[in-house]
C-alpha cells in the first residue's frame, strides 16, 4: 500500500508541476493562483456541495483560483475514427463554459488505455458496460441519496412538484461538436415519444396518471416539464434511468419532412423507402444505448451523436468499441478534460463459463452484472494470478421471488394459485435457511419480498420481511388439504379439483437468479405434494413468455425496487407486479384496469386497493408522513397476500476489477437500480501504467 | 451353450477325434461362442459392462443414497475412501475419518476438514432410507452405510446430493437408454438398408432418398423441434421411451447406408445367385446369407453408435427435454462438470464421465472379440 | 459414367427439394411465431402494453399471417431467383448479411476437420489392423474413444482451460486481443489458426473414433481376404501390398459417409463454438431457432443441408471410381 501511496503523490506532484507550468505558458496575465488538484483522498481543507464534484465556479471561488483545461494528447487521432466528425477545435470550443469538475477519488489519472468489458451479445446483458459511459441529467453520488447535477447543472422544484426547471449548461456540446441545448430535450419528448410513426402508442413510463406532460425550452439553457400531477420522483428517474431525456435534433431532424423538405431525398440517397426509415435507422423508438447500430446492420457508417463519455466507432456481431467523446463536459481538479481512458472494448461472450476463465486470466477491467455469488470462491481464489480483485457489496433488489400466476390461462390454475393458502403454503415449504447456505454461501437472510427494497426505504417492518418465512412443511400440507387438494392415487402428486395431476412449469433463465435455487425450490415443493417441472430457457424466451402471460410461475431477482425506482413508478406496486425486463403475476387483471374492465379478469379487493394507494403514493416525495403511511399500507398488502414468494434477502453481491484501474473505488451497494457502475464514476477511472 | 468341454482347434488331447468331430459339427453360434471365450480382452468388456449393469439395476439397494438427498454438512465434499488402518493402528471394519465443514472467511468457500483422530465405521447391510426395489420389493437394506454419519465414495455435489450414489442410478438410467436406441435403430436399419441393398433399382433409389433426407438434417434443431411438442402431463417412463424412439429414429440411417451398399456390391456373388435359383425369399437370402457375410460392420457400427446415444442424452438434457428428478443419467450429472468451478475446485464431479469412457471401451473391446468370432471359419487368429 | 453423374445430379436435386420441404417444416416445427417476441422486445421499458391487436398487425407486416404453404413457396422463392434468403426479425437487416459474415469460418471449421480427421484416423486405423492387439492398437483406441466418450462442451471447456492456464493463450475468439485490429499479414493468419486448432481438434478428436473403427475393421477384413494372401505368395513388399488392396477398400466406407460427416461435425459446432466464442453458423442456428427468427435458422439449415448433398454426391462419384463392384445403373 504504501508503495502505491508513494508512487501516487510523486505522480501528482510531477501533474501538478505540469499543470502550473501549462497553466504559466497559457496565461501569464492571469492573476488567480492555479487551482489545486483536489482528490477525494486528500481535499486539501476544500469542502465539496455535493460529493465529490464541483460545478467549475463554485471550485475556483472555493479555492480562489483559474482551472486551466488540458486535454488528452490522442483527442485528434480518436476524433478522426468518429465517421462525421469535423476536424476538431480548439478544448475551449469543446467544452461547456461551465463544466463539471469531478474529484478524482485517489488521484489525478493519466490519459489512455483501454477498458475492457463482457457482455451477452447485442442487448444482452450490457447494461453494466453501459453504465461505464453512461450521462443523465443527474446522477446518485455514491452515498446513493444525494442526487447530483450531471448533464443538468441545477433544477428547481415548484411547491407543488408538478413544474420542474432544468438548467443546462451553456456552450455544452453533442459529440459531433453541433450545440447541445433545450430544445434537444424538446425534440426528444415532443418530436420522438409523442411522434405516433415511432410509437403507436405513447410509452406509458412517459405519462403521468396517464397524461403526457408539457416540455417547452424556455430559454436555450433552460427546459420547463410541466406535469398533469405532483411527480416528485422524477428526478430520480433522471439520476438512475437507462433513458436520456435529450436527442439530437439537429441531426434527427434531417430525417424528418416536417423539419427537413428534402428528407425523403435524404432517405433515397441511404437507400431507404421514406424519410421515416431513414429515421429509424437512428432511433427506432427505444431509448437503450444498447440497440443495433447503424453500423451493425450496414445501414450507415456513422451513430446518433451523443452526450456520452465515449462514443461508438465499430458494432459487430462480435463486439462493440468505442472511443472518448472529445466533446465530453467533464473536467477533473487539474483541469484536464475526462475520461482519462480512451477506448471501451466490449466483448460478446455467451457462455458463463468463458466469461469466468476471461476474468481470472486477467482479460477484464470491470465486470459486475451477471457476476454471481457461486463463482466469488473461485474468482477470489484466482484474484493475484488474474491481477484482479473481486469484492462484495450490498446488492439491492436481490431477493429472488417465485409468483404463482394468478391469472393463468389454465383456469384450473388460475383457481388454486388465487388461493391465498396455496400460496401461504408454498412459502412454508421453503427451507430458505438451506438455500441461504447451500446457494447464497450464508451471506443473506431468509426474507420475505416487499415491493420495495427494505434497505432504502423506512417503511418496511421486521414482521413484514418474517412473514411465513419459516421452514414448516407440516404446515404447507395442512393448508393445501384445507383446501381440498389430495393424492388419492398415491402417486406422491396432488390432484387438482378436475382430477388431474397438480403439475406446474417452472420456466426460468439462467439470468434471473441462481438454477441451484429452483432445483431445492422444486424439491421443497415436490415434498408437499406439488410436481414441478423445470426448464430453461433464454431471457428473451421468458420474458416473451412471462408478458404473453403463459408462465406458471415467474421468478426472477426482485430488481427495480430501490428507492429511486418506486419513488417514480408504480411499476412493481400494481399488476402485473413487473415490467417487460421483470414480469411479475396477474396480467390479466392489468389488462381489466388499462382496459376499464372490458377485458381481463376483475381483480379481488386487496388488488384494487393497492391500485389506488400507489397512484396516491407517487405523488409525495419520498421520506415524507405521508409517503411512509402509503408506502406501509401497501407493502402489508403485498405481503399479506403473497403476490410474490421471498427467499433471501440481505444478499451481497460480487463485482470485480482489474487491479490497473486506477481511481476505483468499492461500490456501496451492486444494483441495476442505479445503473450499475453510474454512481462511481467511471469517467475518473484511468489505467495505470 | 456349450461347457468346460471347449475343443481348441490344435488341441492335443485325448479323444482327438470325439473334440474334432464336436468342432466340425458344431452350428455357427456354438463356434462363435467358443472363439469368443478365448478373446480375454473381450470378455473383460462382456464382464465389465455386466457389471455396470448389475449395479445400474441394483442401485437402490448398492447406493447408501437417494438420488436427491442432500448432506447439507458437506457440500461439494471431496470423495471418501474407506481404509482399514490410520494413525491409531488397523482396524478390521472399514472406517472414514470423521470430517467437519467450515467456510473459509476469505473465499466464502466450504471447507471440509478430516479429523484423524475420529474414525466412522462402515457398516454392512445397513437399514437407511426406504426404497422399492424394481418398483416391486419394498426395503431399506442399503449394501453398507455409515451409521453415525455419511459416507461420499465420490465426494458430493453442489447441493450436497452423493456423487456415488447419483452415478450408480444414472448408469443404469443412461445404459438402458443407449441399448433401447441402438437396438431401435438397428431394426430399422436392417429392414430399410436391407430392402434397399437387395432390391436395388427403384426401391433403392426411393430409400435412398428418403434416408438422405432423414440424414442431412442437423439433429439439433431436429431435437428443438420435437422438444416442443412433448406434452407437459408425461411422466418420466414416457419421456424415457420418447427419447429412445427418438434417438433411434436419428440413428438409423448411417447404419442402414451402410447395410445397403455392402449388400449392392455383394448381391452379385454367386452365392445369391445361387440361394435365388434354389427359391429362397429374399428375407431369408438377406437375413440368412447376405447379413452374415458383413456381421462385423455391423457390430462396428452397433457399437459405435452407443456412445452417441449417450451423448444424445446429453444434448437432451442440455435443450431441457431429458429426464426429470429423480431420475439422473450421466448427461445429467455431467452438466454439473460443465464448468470451471469443477474444473478447478471439484474434479470429482468428472467421475461419470470416467463410467463414460468405460462404458464405451468396454462395448469397443466386446465389439472387438465379437467380430473376430464372427467370422469363425477365418483361419487366421 | 456421365449417366451415372446425370443421374445422381437429378437424385441431388429431387433430395433438395424433398430437404427444403423438410426444413421449412422444422422452421414451423415450435409453437408460436416471432411477432410477439418482435412485439414485446420493440416496446421494452417503454411501459407500452402489448396487445393481441399489435402483435397481429406485426404478424401481418412480416407476413407471418399467411398460409404455411403459401410462405414455403415465396420464401423458397425468394432463393431460387434473387438467392435472397429473406429477412432477419432479430437482427433487422437480411438474413444474406448475417448468414454471409460466418459463411466462411463455419466452411473453413468443416473443412479443417473433415481434412485433420481423415489424416488422423485413416493411417492410425490402417497401422492398427496391421499391428493388431497390440499396445499400439489398445492405445489408439482408448485415445480415440476417450475423445467420442467425452461430451464435446467439457473437452472444449477443459481444453480452453489448459490452453489458458498453461499456455496463456487469450481465451477463445478468433484472435488475441493484439491483432484483433491489425491488418492481414501473415503473423495474423497464424494468430487465427493458433485459435482454431482447439475447436478443429476438439471437433476432429469426436469424430476419429467412428472413422478409425470403421477403416480398422473394414481393414482387417480385407486383410484375411485370398487375394492378399495371394499377393504375399507373390511376394509383394508389405506396404505396396497394403496400399494396393487392403487400403484401398479399407477407405469405402469412409468415402461413403463424407456429407455426412459433415452434419454429424456440424450438429457438434454450436457447443465447442458457444464455449470457444468463436463466430460461426451452428450457435447462430441454435439462437435463432430459439429466437423463432425463422429465416435465418431456414437459411443456415438450407446451406448446410446443400453442402451436405452436394458433399453426399462427389462422395458417389468418388465411390463409384474407387470400387467398379458398385455397378453404374439404377442405384
Amino acid at each position: 500500500m504504501s508503495r502505491f501511496s508513494v508512487k501516487t503523490v510523486s505522480m501528482r506532484r510531477g501533474l501538478m508541476a505540469a499543470t502550473a507550468l501549462a497553466g504559466l505558458m497559457a496565461a501569464t496575465s492571469a492573476q488567480a493562483a492555479d487551482c489545486p488538484a483536489v482528490t477525494v483522498d486528500d481535499m486539501q481543507g476544500l469542502s465539496a456541495p455535493v460529493p465529490y464534484q464541483f460545478e467549475l465556479a463554485d471550485f475556483q471561488k472555493a479555492a480562489s483560483c483559474e482551472l486551466t483545461f488540458q486535454e488528452n494528447p490522442a483527442a485528434a487521432e480518436m476524433n478522426g475514427e468518429i465517421t462525421g466528425n469535423p476536424a476538431l477545435p480548439a478544448l475551449a470550443d469543446r467544452l461547456p463554459k461551465e463544466p463539471l469538475v469531478l474529484i478524482p477519488y485517489n488521484e489525478i489519472g493519466t490519459y489512455g488505455g483501454t477498458l475492457t468489458g463482457l457482455s451477452k451479445g447485442t442487448e444482452s446483458g450490457t447494461s453494466d458496460v453501459l453504465s461505464l459511459r453512461h450521462v443523465n441529467f443527474a446522477r446518485y453520488a455514491d452515498d446513493l441519496r444525494t442526487i447530483v447535477p450531471n448533464v443538468a447543472k441545477s433544477w428547481t422544484w415548484n411547491d407543488d412538484y408538478t413544474v420542474l426547471t432544468l438548467e443546462l449548461r451553456e456552450g455544452h456540446k453533442w459529440s459531433d461538436g453541433a450545440p447541445f441545448t433545450a430544445e434537444d430535450v424538446v425534440f426528444w419528448y415532443n418530436d420522438l415519444v409523442l411522434n405516433k410513426d415511432i410509437y403507436p402508442e405513447t410509452p406509458s413510463r412517459w405519462l403521468f396518471a396517464g397524461e403526457p406532460m408539457t416540455v417547452e425550452a424556455v430559454t436555450p439553457t433552460e427546459v420547463r416539464m410541466t406535469f398533469p400531477v405532483p411527480n416528485p420522483g422524477i428526478m430520480s428517474r433522471f439520476a438512475v434511468d437507462f433513458g436520456q431525456p435529450f436527442q439530437p435534433k439537429h441531426f434527427l431532424s434531417k430525417y424528418m419532412s416536417k423539419y427537413n423538405p428534402d428528407a425523403d431525398k435524404l432517405a433515397k440517397e441511404m437507400g431507404k423507402d421514406s424519410a421515416l426509415d431513414a429515421l429509424k435507422v437512428f432511433y427506432n423508438g427505444s431509448d437503450w444505448k444498447d440497440v443495433p447500430t447503424p453500423l451493425l446492420s450496414g445501414d450507415a457508417k456513422m451513430v446518433t451523436p451523443t452526450l456520452e463519455s465515449h462514443i461508438v466507432v465499430a458494432d459487430t456481431s462480435t463486439g462493440r468499441k468505442l472511443v472518448a467523446n472529445p466533446y465530453f463536459h467533464m473536467v477533473d481538479t487539474a483541469g484536464n478534460q475526462l475520461p482519462y481512458v480512451n477506448k471501451i472494448d466490449e466483448e460478446y461472450i455467451k457462455d458463463k463459463e468463458v466469461q469466468n476463465l476471461k476474468m481470472t486470466s486477467g482479460e477484464v477491467s470491470y465486470k459486475g452484472q451477471a457476476v454471481y455469488i457461486e463463482d466469488y470462491p473461485l474468482l477470489k481464489e484466482n484474484e493475484e494470478k488474474g491481477g484482479y480483485k473481486v469484492f462484495l457489496s450490498p446488492g439491492l433488489g436481490e431477493n429472488v421471488f417465485y409468483a404463482f400466476n394468478t391469472t393463468d390461462k389454465d383456469p384450473e390454475l388460475a383457481k388454486i394459485f388465487n388461493d391465498v393458502r396455496f400460496r401461504e403454503a408454498m412459502s412454508l415449504a421453503m427451507n430458505r435457511d438451506e438455500i441461504n447456505d447451500v446457494v447464497l454461501l450464508g451471506q443473506g437472510r431468509p426474507m420475505q419480498i416487499t415491493p420495495a427494497d427494505p434497505a432504502t426505504v423506512a417503511f418496511i417492518t421486521d414482521d413484514m420481511l418474517n412473514h411465513m418465512v419459516q421452514y414448516d412443511p407440516d404446515a404447507a400440507k395442512a393448508k393445501l388439504a384445507e383446501m381440498g387438494l389430495k393424492d388419492s392415487d398415491g402417486d406422491g402428486v396432488l390432484e387438482r379439483f378436475d382430477g388431474k395431476p397438480l403439475i406446474v412449469r417452472l420456466v426460468y433463465s439462467n439470468q434471473g437468479a441462481p438454477v441451484k435455487m429452483h432445483e431445492l425450490v422444486r424439491d421443497y415443493w415436490s415434498a408437499v405434494g406439488l410436481r414441478v417441472d423445470l426448464k430453461e430457457v433464454t431471457s428473451d424466451e421468458y420474458r416473451t413468455a412471462g408478458n404473453n402471460n403463459d408462465l406458471d410461475i415467474t421468478t426472477w431477482k426482485n430488481d427495480n425496487t430501490s428507492a429511486p425506482s418506486i419513488s417514480q413508478s408504480v411499476e412493481r406496486l400494481v399488476p402485473p407486479f413487473g415490467n417487460y425486463f421483470n414480469p411479475g403475476t396477474g396480467f390479466a387483471w392489468a389488462q381489466w384496469k388499462s382496459t376499464g374492465g372490458k377485458d381481463g379478469v376483475e381483480p379481488p379487493e386487496d388488488v384494487k386497493k393497492v391500485y389506488e394507494l400507489a397512484e396516491k403514493f407517487i405523488q409525495y416525495p419520498l421520506g415524507t408522513d405521508e409517503s411512509n403511511k402509503l408506502g406501509a399500507e401497501i407493502m402489508q398488502l403485498h405481503v399479506d397476500n403473497l403476490w410474490k414468494i421471498g427467499t433471501v434477502g440481505d444478499v451481497t453481491a460480487p463485482t470485480m476489477y482489474k487491479t490497473d484501474v486506477g481511481n476505483f473505488r468499492e461500490f456501496t451497494a451492486k444494483a441495476y437500480d442505479y445503473y450499475w457502475s453510474y454512481p462511481y464514476r467511471a469517467n475518473q477511472w484511468f489505467i495505470k501504467k | 451353450m456349450t461347457d468346460a468341454a471347449t475343443p481348441t482347434v490344435n488341441g492335443a488331447l485325448p479323444h482327438n477325434d470325439a473334440k474334432a468331430l464336436k468342432y466340425y459339427t458344431a452350428s455357427q453360434w456354438q463356434l462363435v461362442w467358443w472363439r469368443f471365450k478365448r478373446h480375454h480382452t473381450a470378455m473383460a468388456g462382456a464382464l465389465f459392462l455386466l457389471a455396470m449393469a448389475l449395479a445400474g439395476l441394483f442401485a437402490d439397494f448398492i447406493a447408501p443414497y437417494s438420488t436427491t438427498t442432500r448432506d447439507r454438512d458437506y457440500i461439494m465434499g471431496p470423495p471418501q475412501m474407506p481404509m482399514a488402518w490410520d494413525s491409531h493402528g488397523f482396524s478390521l471394519r472399514p472406517f472414514i475419518h470423521g470430517v467437519t465443514t467450515k467456510r473459509d472467511p476469505v473465499t466464502l468457500r466450504k471447507i471440509a476438514t478430516i479429523d484423524p483422530d475420529k474414525r466412522e465405521y462402515l457398516e454392512f447391510f445397513m437399514r437407511g432410507e426406504a426404497y422399492t426395489l424394481f418398483g416391486l420389493i419394498p426395503s431399506n437394506i442399503h449394501l453398507f452405510g455409515v451409521p453415525s454419519g455419511h459416507i461420499h465414495l465420490f465426494g458430493t455435489d453442489e447441493l450436497g446430493r452423493d456423487v456415488f450414489s447419483r452415478t450408480l442410478f444414472a448408469t443404469g438410467t443412461s445404459l438402458s437408454i443407449g441399448v433401447l436406441g441402438v437396438m431401435t435403430a438397428f431394426v430399422l436399419a436392417l429392414i430399410i438398408g436391407g430392402t434397399a441393398g437387395y432390391f436395388a433399382g427403384w426401391i433403392d433409389y426411393g430409400v435412398q432418398r428418403v434416408t438422405e433426407i432423414v440424414r442431412v438434417v442437423p439433429v439439433i434443431p431436429l431435437y428443438m423441434g420435437l422438444a416442443a411438442a412433448f406434452p407437459r402431463e408425461w411422466s418420466n417412463i414416457q419421456v424415457y421411451f420418447a427419447m429412445t424412439m427418438i434417438f433411434g429414429l436419428v440413428g438409423w440411417p448411417t447404419l442402414a447406408r451402410r447395410v445397403r451398399s455392402h449388400l449392392l456390391a455383394q448381391r452379385g456373388e454367386d452365392y445369391v445367385l445361387a440361394a435365388e435359383l434354389s427359391g429362397a425369399r429374399p428375407a431369408r437370402i438377406i437375413g440368412k446369407h447376405l447379413l452374415p457375410s458383413f456381421t462385423s460392420y455391423i457390430i462396428v457400427d452397433l457399437v459405435i453408435s452407443f456412445p452417441y446415444m449417450i451423448l444424445s442424452e446429453t444434448a437432451l438434457s442440455f435443450i431441457g427435454l431429458g429426464l426429470r428428478p429423480p431420475s439422473v443419467s450421466w448427461g445429467i450429472m455431467l452438466q454439473d462438470a460443465q464448468n470451471i468451478r469443477a474444473i478447478e475446485q471439484a474434479p470429482w464431479f468428472f467421475i461419470p464421465a470416467g463410467f463414460v469412457v468405460l462404458a464405451v471401451l468396454a462395448f469397443t473391446l466386446l465389439g472387438d472379440g465379437l467380430r473376430d468370432a464372427a467370422d469363425p471359419y477365418s483361419v487366421n487368429k | 459414367m456421365s449417366r451415372f453423374i446425370i443421374q445422381r445430379l437429378f437424385g441431388m436435386l429431387v433430395t433438395l427439394f424433398f430437404v427444403s420441404i423438410m426444413v421449412f417444416t422444422i422452421m414451423e416445427l415450435p409453437p408460436g411465431d416471432y411477432a410477439d417476441r418482435y412485439a414485446f422486445r420493440k416496446y421494452s421499458g417503454t411501459g407500452i402494453n402489448v396487445t393481441e391487436s399489435d402483435i397481429q398487425n406485426i404478424r401481418v407486416e412480416f407476413g407471418l399471417d399467411r398460409p404455411a404453404p403459401a410462405r414455403y413457396l415465396s420464401w423458397i422463392g425468394g432463393i431460387l431467383t434473387d438467392f435472397d434468403f429473406g429477412q432477419s426479425f432479430a437482427f433487422e437487416t437480411s438474413v444474406n448479411r448475417v448468414v454471409g459474415e460466418r459463411l466462411v469460418l463455419t466452411l473453413a471449421l468443416l473443412y479443417a476437420t473433415l481434412i485433420l480427421t481423415y489424416a488422423i484416423s485413416i493411417p492410425i486405423a490402417i497401422y492398427a489392423a496391421v499391428r493388431r492387439h497390440s499396445a499400439v492398437d489398445y492405445g489408439l483406441t482408448i485415445m480415440s474413444y476417450l475423445g467420442l466418450a467425452l461430451p464435446n462442451f467439457l473437452l472444449a471447456l477443459i481444453l480452453l482451460y489448459i490452453s489458458v492456464t498453461v499456455f496463456g493463450s487469450s481465451v477463445g475468439g478468433l484472435f488475441s486481443p493484439d491483432y484483433v485490429d491489425a491488418p492481414w499479414s501473415f503473423a495474423k493468419v497464424g494468430d487465427m489458426l493458433l485459435h482454431l486448432i482447439v475447436p478443429s481438434l476438439v471437433l476432429a478428436w469426436s469424430a476419429t473414433a467412428l472413422q478409425l473403427q470403421t477403416v480398422r475393421a473394414t481393414m482387417l477384413d480385407e486383410l484375411n481376404k485370398l487375394s492378399v494372401t495371394a499377393a504375399r505368395a507373390r511376394g509383394l513388399p508389405e506396404w505396396k501390398l497394403l496400399l494396393k488392396y487392403p487400403a484401398r477398400l479399407a477407405i469405402n466406407p469412409v468415402v461413403s459417409t463424407i456429407g455426412f460427416d459433415v452434419n454429424r461435425i456440424f450438429s457438434e459446432l454450436p457447443i465447442v463454438a458457444l464455449v470457444l466464442s468463436l463466430p460461426e453458423l451452428g450457435e447462430l442456428l441454435i439462437q435463432s431457432y430459439l429466437d423463432l427468427d425463422m429465416y435465418v435458422a431456414g437459411a443456415i439449415l438450407m446451406m448446410l443441408t446443400f453442402f451436405i448433398v452436394f458433399m453426399n454426391f462427389l462422395s458417389d462419384v468418388l465411390l463409384a471410381v474407387l470400387d467398379p463392384r458398385i455397378k453404374l445403373e439404377g442405384g
